[in-house]
């Protein structure tokens, strides 16, 4: 268990400066605080912090003295005091707030909520909702307002680019896939599958080798052009399958589409919503010129409807800023790298570095004249003008690592940037394009995190032409929602042997791995370390066989070292899985889960169209263990994670299969008829609900890509009614339910003994109700605080309870000390009851409970840099909390106020521990003895402990100690 | 319905409506002044009360020659029973005919009834028809492609000509369907039944039939290519039937159930083939060695035989189907398991003859003497009898009950043990103390009948109807109730040790697993 658990979560707004130009607040993420600045002298200088809740990603200044903070984990927003710096209230929303805005007459509070697709509108007199606001989009995120204040603009962040699959639908398991619409005749190569992507040609020419071996049968991706044909990467018109008289063809009705929503334009005061489309498939940030009243939208978007590795090298996405009208709702586009022609994929390092690369921030300034655009993946800050062209032919001014969000002060001539990667803020004159000054915030990020994020993110370092990285389409250590066709014609057929692990006989040495792939949805990069092999197909051993994509995907000249592989693996080891947001706050799995979006196909009793019943997702846990009994789905799907088991059943037993040179685990494959026996990794199921949003049964479509490995499925329950011949409508419901509620393990573990019910590995995620927070102000009774430290008092809980709040007028923050079931104070010496602790709480010193991943409590509450010496105890003795390195010169022993009592039980010891050691009670009953009988072994705690010796020494007398080893 | 009126005289006719296939209804065309004619249809649903309702559009069209026709307005619809009319004030003479039209494409269908349904050349195109019903239904020249017929039904359904094309058919029924012409290309038929299903010139290219049940389906015609998965048996039926088998060394090959109509198989060496009830009609075995080969119930009509090694027994099924044997001598030879529906046995003596499980159902028994024969499981519906045929009388009860009506019948402590009695109807009858062990009564119908301390051991009920039937006491021990409807049955110290039951109605309404 570590003190840093690794969500991976990415700034929105990070950075606001005060109506009256004084004060800079910046979301110090991996802190989970607001950190408040002081700006008049040029140079940001810190006031202190405040804590706010689990994964601040976007700030904003309401008033000059308030400030609201939205915290995507927490899912809440802190409504902060800024001449106390403390939380005045703590406003829980829906899932994964991204940005908020004030608009409309009188002002509201616009909260843009990601998971469900919504923005929450609150009043924030009385904080609350006025209403939620359904988006027909996925995950809106960034918002700005019109200059006015009459409308709100929410930029979707995993928008989609109109880009789809023609692909065969699913089958029973035990039954062979239909027919590829692809080789229907009357399509545009006649059948022809794999087409060539040339006119009649492959480009790079097809290995003479494979000549004999033909490629599998695999869908086509096609993109909706501006003239509403859908187009493959040959020009070949795929639309009468789509949206024509042939649609059923592919699944669809005629008229089907996908609208490509990308930026939500919401009128603040009815609420009314209409759409610009077109944009680009992922909207990071956008801003509205306070001139022109365009709204610049700046992200990327991919060209994943060109097919083949060598052809996409170093080339798959651009970098955008797009400027749509605000009446009209049209866009003009410009490439922010128009020093790139994409012809080649490496350039000279010279023209790397003009490069920009995932940009995460822009604003415009006052006269509408330049914007500011960063770029957190290429380290760096660009300019444009009004029409979006970039200004100047000068490197663009080089940040700190992963620049973000920004404030503009322009009575100064400053911009202030949070450099999310290396935890500072960059202060550049705008005049002249210079940094000024770099402040460091305090970090608790792992330093395997720093290492390794460089070469999932950085765009310079590992692409050829330097704006692309892994994470141009593993966004955020997750997924685009594309599918790519990243086959390579030129390459080889790769051998399946005896180290791969089959749930079923070795298949025939034909269903070896073809090059020619077909379209694979992107997968997310959360806990794949130690649950290799990697993709879809199981085709890479490990993390180390990736260099080919760092070379020959992403135009990276040389590739990784060694060394640097294992820094990206173990980064890549750190990401775990947010809070299940359909759980209820137990984590158990909801008995009454509403699904909305989820309806009926006609199977049933309810009719087609009809919203599917509640689930049960208890009963679809059974379903899960028992449909096709006696294997169910944990046949292949262990739990709690999803995946194959990374064992084999020796007839007795199941037994580990001993990893790989490198470390790399051997997860079960299946070869199954109804994916024409290829072989395919069995894939986890923990992410399912990212997944949706695809829509085949209306015309419609958030989404063009849904489930299984090309994502042609669109629903779950057309998953699970195709697959497994489900027609029961409750049935259904509960299942779906139970896939939505997968993620935060404690689910009943497979057996070592049962070949129908393997171990599965252990999955890094959290219980839902990690990051649930309450703000209270005064000691009456509170269910939610005493549920909140029911569920932290559980020895085995996966959570920590901590608290901040105020006492004498001092900030302080206590741990939850579970064993004890006492608060500990920041400082050693001070403890208090929960009672005794809310009695504190008062208006002016509101006191804010949080749930927080276990072993990271003490950091979060009492003990900031996790040096073992408390907040306050350091500040008392005039130490930085924020300074791991420095400590008081006479700090409180780690072990100390030991005591002993006899009586006639026996011996009894009393210490005092600070940090969680594992302490020994020993003794002996001469000095002379060199060794020391060990009576009590792993006491551990913090605060009050004791061990008893019972026996009564016959002796005159026996030493004792307790040793910390 | 065509119908000719001279402008100049007022004319209305009733004629019956034959437009399409749809459902017959009449159309009137009266003169309307002395230019003008108006022509009028009653609305009525495609489908049978109690299906889903299915009101078609209606095109009024209009023809000089009844060659060449045009399109007279555009479509009409109405309510069910509603009159519709259409003026024509051309003036010129002409003759009329009203078509429907049934557009349902992309129509959400599924688990709804269309039994019967006159749905010839309807749109169905990409409609969901999971689970529906269309048994019996006319859907000659419809358009099924790429519709969701999972789980269909679709028994004896006429779909000449029809589209099935890219269509999602696993585990449909089709047994019984004439499927002539069909373009089933692309589509996914694994775990399908096409039970007796005409195939003839139908299009399956590129289409899965993986595990799909052909038994007794007429290939002759159909399409293939090399990307049609079909099962390694009926792949082989189809080559036979063909590409012909002349000379082929078959030795061992199951072709049981098999339609091979008009086959070649002239020198082929069929020793130990399984040709169990396959139809060898017109199909040519001259030249070939059936040694050892199954041919229970073979259907040998027409087929042509000439230096072929084959039992005797078979060659003398073999005549008596193709050239009668009326008043032939028989007696004692070995007939059991033989096909010999309508084959003339008039007069014919088979005394001591083995007829065990013979197939005689049609067949001219007139006259005919089967004193000490061995009757066991003779199949009689449908067969001739007269006061000169010598039979025993269980063998006559069972004609009785099959070809006379056994409904109403007390034939309490009738011996009908090892008889087949399939199908048979025996509502309201009394059957107490009846023995009917071993014997084969599938689909038969027991409905209200007494079959108190009756003894069915060992016999096969099959989709057997026992509703509100009194059991009691009654020995079913060991009988197949697979798909038997018992409910309502009394059933008080009846005996169901050993009994098979699956699908089965149970006595309380609920069904066995």
């Amino acid at each position: 268990m570590t003190n840093f658990f690794n969500f991976e979560n990415n700034p929105v707004h990070p950075v606001a400066l005060g109506p009256d130009g004084t004060r800079l607040a910046v979301c110090n993420l991996p802190d989970d605080r607001l950190e408040i600045l002081d700006v008049t002298s040029g140079a940001p200088v810190s006031l202190g912090s405040v804590t706010v809740g689990l994964e601040p990603v976007t700030v904003r200044f309401r008033t000059a003295t308030e400030m609201w903070v939205a915290n995507r984990v927490s899912s809440s927003i802190s409504i902060v005091d800024l001449a106390t710096m403390r939380v005045r209230a703590t406003l829980s929303v829906s899932n994964e707030p991204a940005d908020v805005v004030f608009a409309g007459s009188p002002p509201l509070a616009f909260i843009s909520c990601e998971r469900f697709g919504q923005v929450q509108v609150v009043n924030p007199s009385n904080l609350l909702t006025v209403t939620n606001i359904p988006l027909d989009g996925k995950r809106p995120r960034a918002m700005a307002v019109s200059p006015d204040g009459s409308t709100v603009y929410a930029a979707f962040f995993q928008s989609g680019n109109a880009s789809t699959i023609i692909t065969t639908g699913i089958a029973p398991l035990e039954s062979l896939p239909r027919a590829n619409p692809a080789t229907f005749p009357d399509t545009p190569y006649g059948g022809t599958d794999p087409p060539p992507n040339s006119g009649t040609q492959f480009v790079p020419a097809l290995n003479p080798a494979l000549s004999n071996t033909p490629a599998p049968v695999t869908g086509m991706i096609v993109k909706k052009n501006i003239a509403g044909r859908w187009m493959d990467d040959n020009q070949g018109d795929w639309s009468d399958l789509i949206n024509g008289d042939n649609a059923a063809l592919s699944g669809r009705l005629p008229g089907w589409d996908m609208p490509d929503h990308d930026l939500a334009v919401i009128n603040a005061n009815s609420f009314t919503v209409h759409y610009a489309t077109g944009l680009m498939n992922v909207c990071m940030a956008l801003d509205v010129n306070p001139v022109t009243g365009q709204i610049a939208v700046v992200g990327t978007d991919a060209i994943n409807q060109i097919r083949f590795q060598p052809v996409l090298d170093g080339i798959f996405v651009r970098v955008e800023v797009a400027l749509v009208d605000p009446l009209a709702l049209t866009n003009q586009t410009a490439d922010l790298n128009p020093h790139l022609n994409y012809q080649t994929p490496v350039v000279s390092a010279s023209l790397r570095e003009l490069s920009l690369g995932d940009p995460r921030g822009v604003v415009w300034s006052s006269n509408g004249a330049t914007g500011y655009v960063t770029g957190m993946g290429s380290g760096n800050l660009i300019t444009i003008n009004a029409q979006g062209n970039r200004l100047g032919t000068n490197p663009p001014v080089a940040l700190g690592q992963g620049p973000t969000g920004m404030a503009l002060d322009e009575a100064h001539s400053r911009l202030y940037v949070y450099n999310r990667f290396d935890g500072s803020i960059s202060t550049v004159n705008i005049t002249n394009q210079q940094v000024t000054a770099t402040l460091s915030l305090f970090d608790p990020t792992p330093e395997v995190i720093k290492t390794g994020r460089p070469f999932l993110y950085d765009t310079q370092l590992t692409s050829g032409l330097g704006q692309v990285s892994c994470a141009s389409c593993h966004v955020d250590g997750r997924t685009d929602g594309l599918a790519w066709d990243l086959g390579d014609p030129t390459s080889t057929i790769e051998i399946i042997d005896n180290t791969y692990n089959f749930a079923q006989p070795l298949p025939a040495v034909t269903n070896n791995y073809h090059p020619m792939k077909g379209p694979m949805t992107t997968l997310t990069l959360q806990d794949i370390i130690g649950h290799e092999p990697f993709h879809w197909r199981g085709d890479r051993q490990g993390i180390e066989e990736f260099n080919i994509a760092f070379t020959n995907l992403q135009g990276m000249p040389n590739g990784l070292d060694t060394n640097e592989m294992q820094e990206l693996k173990s980064f890549l080891g750190t990401i775990g899985f947010e809070p299940n947001p359909f759980r209820p706050i137990n984590n158990s799995l909801p008995i009454n889960l509403a699904l909305p979006g989820q309806f009926a196909l006609g199977r049933g009793a309810l009719p087609f169209g009809a919203p599917l019943p509640n689930g049960n997702a208890s009963v679809g846990l059974f379903i899960f263990q028992t449909e096709q009994a006696p294997n169910g789905c944990v046949l292949c799907h262990t739990l709690p994670s999803g995946l194959g088991t990374d064992m084999q059943f020796n007839g007795t037993m199941w037994v580990q299969i001993p990893p790989g040179s490198n470390s790399d685990h051997h997860l079960a494959m299946v070869a199954i008829p109804r994916s024409d026996n290829l072989p395919f990794k069995i894939p986890q199921l923990r992410n399912l609900f990212d997944k949706t949003g695809m829509d085949l049964a209306h015309t419609n479509s958030r989404a063009g890509f849904g489930f299984t490995h090309d994502g042609g499925i669109d629903s779950l329950v057309r998953f699970v009614q195709d697959s497994f011949e489900l027609t029961d409508d409750q049935e259904t419901a509960d299942l779906v339910a139970f896939l939505f509620s997968f993620s935060g393990s404690a689910l009943p573990l497979g057996s070592l003994t049962d070949s129908n019910n393997a171990p599965g590995v252990a999955s890094l995620d959290t219980p839902a109700a990690t990051g649930l927070q309450i703000t209270l102000s005064n000691s009456a009774p509170s269910s939610l605080l005493t549920t909140l430290i029911s569920l932290a008092s559980n020895t085995n809980s996966q959570l920590d309870l901590v608290a901040k709040g105020r006492e004498n007028g001092l900030p302080r923050g206590w741990f939850y000390e579970r064993v004890g079931a006492f608060f500990q104070s920041d400082r050693l010496a001070e403890t208090e009851t929960p009672a005794q602790l809310q009695a504190l709480a008062a208006p002016g010193s509101e006191q804010t409970y949080s749930l927080v991943p276990a072993g990271s409590g003490e950091r979060i509450g009492i003990d900031r840099d996790a040096n073992g010496y408390f907040d306050q105890d350091e500040l008392d003795a005039g130490y930085n909390p924020a300074n791991p390195l420095l400590v008081p010169p006479n700090p409180p022993p780690q072990i100390g106020g030991i005591t002993l009592a006899l009586s006639t039980n026996g011996v009894t010891l009393n210490w005092y521990a600070v940090s969680r050691l594992a302490c020994q009670l020993q003794y002996k009953n001469s000095l002379a003895n060199p060794s020391w009988t060990t009576l009590s072994t792993n006491v551990a705690g913090i605060g009050p402990l004791f061990a008893s010796d019972p026996t009564r020494p016959t002796n005159t007398a026996r030493f004792y100690r307790i040793v910390a080893p | 319905m065509n119908f000719r009126v001279p402008i100049l005289t007022s004319i209305a006719i009733l004629l019956a409506a034959t437009a399409g296939a749809q459902r017959n209804f009449d159309i009137s065309v009266k003169a309307n002044g002395p230019r003008s004619v108006v022509v009028s249809w009653p609305v009525q649903s495609a489908t049978p009360v109690g299906d889903l309702l299915v009101l078609p559009q209606f095109q009024v069209q209009r023809s000089a020659d009844l060659k060449s026709w045009t399109p007279l307005g555009a479509p009409l619809s109405g309510a069910l029973h509603q009159t519709l009319t259409l003026a024509d004030s051309s003036g010129v003479a002409s003759f009329y005919k009203v078509q429907s039209i049934i557009s349902l494409a992309y129509a959400a269908l599924d688990n709804v009834t269309l039994s019967s349904g006159q749905l010839a050349a309807a749109d169905f195109f990409g409609a969901e028809l999971f689970g529906a019903t269309l048994n019996q239904a006319a859907l000659n020249g419809a358009n099924l492609g790429a519709a969701d017929l999972r789980n269909a039904s679709l028994i004896s359904a006429n779909l000449t000509d029809a589209s099935l094309f890219d269509v999602e058919a696993s585990g449909a029924v089709f047994d019984g369907s004439v499927m002539t012409g069909v373009n089933a290309s692309f589509g996914d038929f694994q775990l399908a039944s096409f039970f007796g299903v005409v195939l003839s010139n139908a299009n399956f290219g590129s289409a899965d039939l993986t595990g799909a049940d052909l038994d007794f389906a007429v290939f002759n015609g159909m399409k293939l290519d090399s990307n049609t998965l079909m099962d390694p048996k009926p792949t082989l039926i189809w080559q036979i039937v063909n590409l012909g088998a002349p000379g082929a060394n078959l030795d061992g090959q199951d072709l049981s159930s098999a339609a091979l109509l008009g086959a070649n198989l002239n020198g082929a060496k069929l020793t130990n083939a399984n040709l169990n009830s396959s139809e060898l009609i017109n199909a040519d075995i001259r030249n070939a060695n059936l040694t050892g080969a199954n041919l229970e119930y073979v259907n040998f009509q027409g087929t042509l035989v000439g230096d072929t090694v084959m039992d005797i027994e078979w060659l003398l099924v073999w005549y008596i189907l193709n050239h009668g044997a009326p008043g032939d001598n028989l007696k004692g030879t070995n007939l059991s398991f033989a096909y010999l529906e309508n084959a003339n046995l008039h007069g014919t003596m088979l005394i001591n003859a083995n007829l065990d499980g013979t197939d005689l159902s049609g067949a001219d028994l007139r006259g005919a003497n089967f004193l000490g024969a061995n009757m066991n499981y003779v199949e009689l519906p449908g067969s001739l009898l007269n006061g000169s045929t010598v039979i025993d009388s269980k063998s006559l009860l069972v004609w009785d009950i099959l070809n006379e009506g056994g409904d109403g019948v007390n034939i309490a402590g009738a011996n009908l043990s090892q008889v087949y009695l399939a199908g048979a109807s025996l509502r309201e009858s009394n059957l107490s103390n009846a023995v009917c062990t071993v014997s084969v009564m599938s689909d038969a119908d027991f409905t209200d009948s007494n079959l108190r301390l009756s003894n069915f051991s060992g016999s096969e009920l099959e989709g057997a109807l026992l509703v509100d039937a009194n059991l009691t006491s009654a020995n079913f021990s060991n009988t197949d109730l697979t798909d038997a409807d018992l409910l309502g049955a009394t059933t008080n110290g009846a005996n169901f040790s050993g009994a098979i039951f699956s699908n089965t109605i149970l006595p309380d309404g609920s069904v066995s697993p």
